[in-house]
């Protein structure tokens, strides 16, 4: 069974002239226990997409403006602030893009990850210590008693990333949305990392939202993957079968754009991600499609296809046998 | 840590050197020859003359500022020109009047300024922000003279719940005089176990107080609200709020330590400011403190007073700036390293 199923998620940001749509997604699952790799270049509406499960957007201005977001059978779009709170950290944890950013550099990174746990666990003193440390050490960081005083600055970024993970899993989380824990370190702790949260869904039967806009990084670790642009999902299927098989143009060039041992640097798509809001009608790719015909303009393509892999362009089986 | 306190120290140091050349020159190129002001109006010109020479004013600006300085390293500020007294003691016995005014206000205006600040940067635009932007906008443009006499005749006139002026009650100086230790009467009331002292002098504190602490009020509440706004909006801070940690302990427990060493720069301004600023509420609350005292100086321009009181101020706000960074350096480890 489905532990997350999102359908007909619709973000929006609040100006001027009146709410503009962000993402719009078709549907997204994640079953229990498994490790989704959402890929997507930037702007595609990634992390807003994970943040929409807790409902804590970058700013005010953003909100859920419609949509179901069920977890465990229970829908949180309908959820006030009050009850998410009891979700936020409990049922869902989340870890940030930015290590740099996302800890408290005046305070020692031990303090709010004690917090939590005498939020969510109502461990307090010792206690908290002891759990605190033993969390650290099954982040793998070294010397975990210590580091509980240090403070983020003396931290390298592969260590402060461990401590956020250490604090989404503090309160046992069904589900760790995971923002590009990867992008801002170097390619071994990159590595690393992902083995280490892999471990962790294994061991805790946890589910992983993992958010990142490479698709190299989860090719080896990810079951499955979904494929994102302009604010929605465009491709979605298991791992292999959606990197080897591509039923989406976009997915086609994003594997063309993967750089490839003694290739370098990395190949980039032409043209630019165009902004959800701007779609009137239509494929959300046309403008950029090699294979866009004149009913791709007209016609919004769902996403469907055989069995589990599925694609939301209408010439699917024309790119799969290209 | 130990450099950066030194560096802090000599920093201190050179914006004193410079206030003491600054308020040395003002008060030599001011009209009006203090020699004469010192031996009063009805002297003769020989004993202006004579004077001159006791009072050094005949030498060279520069030895005199030489002589001006050896005086300070001594702690001797010169003998005021009306009373011929030393300055040193004249400031000494007003001082304390003033401090536990200023200090009275300024600890008044963070007990509240701080928590409405953020209360408002909690939920902008909500009922707390509302509040808090109409207070703090009232709080630093009203008169000081027209809020104390506001208060006055509110909690004297009307609601005789609070003494019109002073600093005791008549009956307590006749009947439990409070010995002078510090200065502060209520602390020293206190140290004697003089209740009845005590809480008259408390109660006659209260007006004061409230009227000097309305403009670092205002400034606090603002000060908190925006730099308060500026954290919340940071990654570390959403980070908390997405793991389900509680707001008020967000924004109590973590964002406020972010947004206080601006807030604490402003309030070791704003005391420095209020201090040079008691005059008018020390007249209107007839309270015996060194903003008469300055006054008065200014008026007849009794130079050694005026450089006295000038550089104990100076002295105030180096010592406080250098608590402040001291703080700061404290709650932010980076800036140790700095
Ligand atoms: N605060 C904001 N105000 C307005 N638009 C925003 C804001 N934050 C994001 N957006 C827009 O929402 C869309 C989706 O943003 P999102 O951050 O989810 O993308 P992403 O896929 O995570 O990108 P990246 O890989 O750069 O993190 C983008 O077009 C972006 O411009
Ligand atoms: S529907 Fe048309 S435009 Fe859209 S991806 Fe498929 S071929 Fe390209
Ligand atoms: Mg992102």
């Amino acid at each position: 069974m489905a532990l997350l199923s999102m359908r007909g998620v619709h973000v929006v940001v609040d100006t001027a002239e009146g709410p503009r749509t962000l993402v719009r997604l078709s549907e997204l699952e994640l079953a229990e226990g498994e490790m989704l790799g959402l890929v997507g270049e930037t702007g595609s509406g990634k992390t807003l997409t994970g943040l929409a499960v807790t409902r804590v957007f970058p700013t005010p201005s953003i909100r859920l403006q419609g949509g179901s977001i069920e977890l465990g059978g229970r829908d949180l779009a309908g959820l006030g602030e009050r009850e998410l709170l009891a979700v936020r950290g409990r049922e869902v944890g989340v870890v940030f893009q930015d290590p740099n950013a996302s800890l408290n550099p005046v305070f020692p990174v031990g303090r709010p990850l004690m917090d939590l746990l005498g939020l969510h666990r109502s461990l307090r003193g010792q206690a908290a210590v002891a759990e605190a440390v033993r969390l650290f050490q099954r982040v793998e960081l070294p010397d975990a008693a210590a580091l509980l005083s240090r403070y983020p600055h003396e931290l390298s970024g592969g260590q402060r990333q461990r401590v956020m993970i250490a604090m989404a899993i503090a309160a046992g989380p069904k589900l760790l949305v995971a923002d590009e824990p990867t992008t801002a370190l170097d390619v071994t702790v990159q590595a690393e990392l992902l083995r280490l949260l892999d471990d962790l869904r294994r061991e805790a039967g946890m589910s992983v939202l993992f958010i990142t806009h490479n698709l190299g990084v989860v090719a080896h670790m990810v079951e499955r993957v979904a494929i994102m642009y302009a604010g929605d999902v465009v491709e979605t299927g298991p791992t292999r079968a959606v990197l080897k098989e591509p039923r989406h143009p976009y997915t086609r060039l994003l594997l063309e754009a993967v750089p490839r041992q003694g290739q370098g640097r990395l190949k980039a798509i032409a043209g630019t991600a165009v902004p959800r809001s701007e779609i009137a009608q239509g494929c959300a790719f046309a403008s950029r499609c090699p294979f866009a015909q004149d009913r791709c303009r007209a016609i919004e393509p769902a996403l469907e296809g055989p069995g589990v892999h599925r694609a939301a362009c209408l010439r699917q089986e024309e790119v799969l046998h290209v | 840590m130990l450099h950066f306190f030194v560096r802090r120290v000599l920093l201190g140091v050179l914006v004193l050197i410079g206030l003491s050349v600054l308020t040395f020159i003002i008060t030599r190129v001011a009209p009006g020859d203090p020699a004469a002001l010192w031996v009063g109006p009805r002297a003769s010109v020989a004993q202006i003359e004579r004077a001159t020479v006791t009072l050094g004013l005949n030498r060279p600006l520069p030895v005199q500022y030489a002589i001006y300085m050896d005086d300070l390293a001594h702690g001797n500020l010169g003998l005021s020109i009306e009373t011929h007294r030393p300055v040193s003691s004249e400031i000494a016995s007003y001082l304390p009047a003033s401090l536990e005014l200023v200090v009275s206000g300024i600890v008044i205006a963070i007990l509240l300024g701080l928590p409405l600040g953020v209360l408002a940067a909690m939920r902008p635009g909500g009922v707390f922000d509302a509040v808090a932007r109409l207070l703090a906008v009232l709080s630093v443009s009203v008169p000081t003279f027209w809020l104390a006499f506001l208060l006055q005749i509110v909690f004297f006139k009307d609601l005789g719940l609070l003494p019109l002026a002073g600093r005791v009650s008549n009956l307590v100086i006749a009947l439990d005089p409070i010995t002078r230790i510090t200065g502060f009467m209520t602390v020293d009331s206190l140290l004697q176990g003089n209740w009845v002292a005590f809480f008259s002098a408390l109660r006659h504190l209260v007006l004061p107080a409230v009227t000097i602490a309305a403009y670092p009020f205002g400034l606090i509440v603002r000060m908190v609200r925006a730099s308060l706004l500026d954290v919340i909006a940071l990654d570390h801070v959403r980070l908390l709020r997405a793991l389900g940690q509680k707001r008020y302990t967000i924004a109590f427990r973590y964002a406020l330590k972010n947004a206080l060493p601006p807030t604490l720069t402003v309030i070791a301004l704003t005391f420095a400011y209020s201090l040079t600023g008691t005059f008018l509420v020390e007249s209107v609350f007839n309270w015996p403190g060194l903003g008469n005292y300055t006054a008065q100086a200014v008026i007849t321009n009794n130079y050694p007073a005026v450089m006295g009181v000038t550089i104990v101020i100076g002295v105030i706000y180096v010592v406080l700036n250098l608590v402040v960074d001291l703080v700061i350096a404290g709650i932010d480890p980076r800036v140790r390293y700095v």
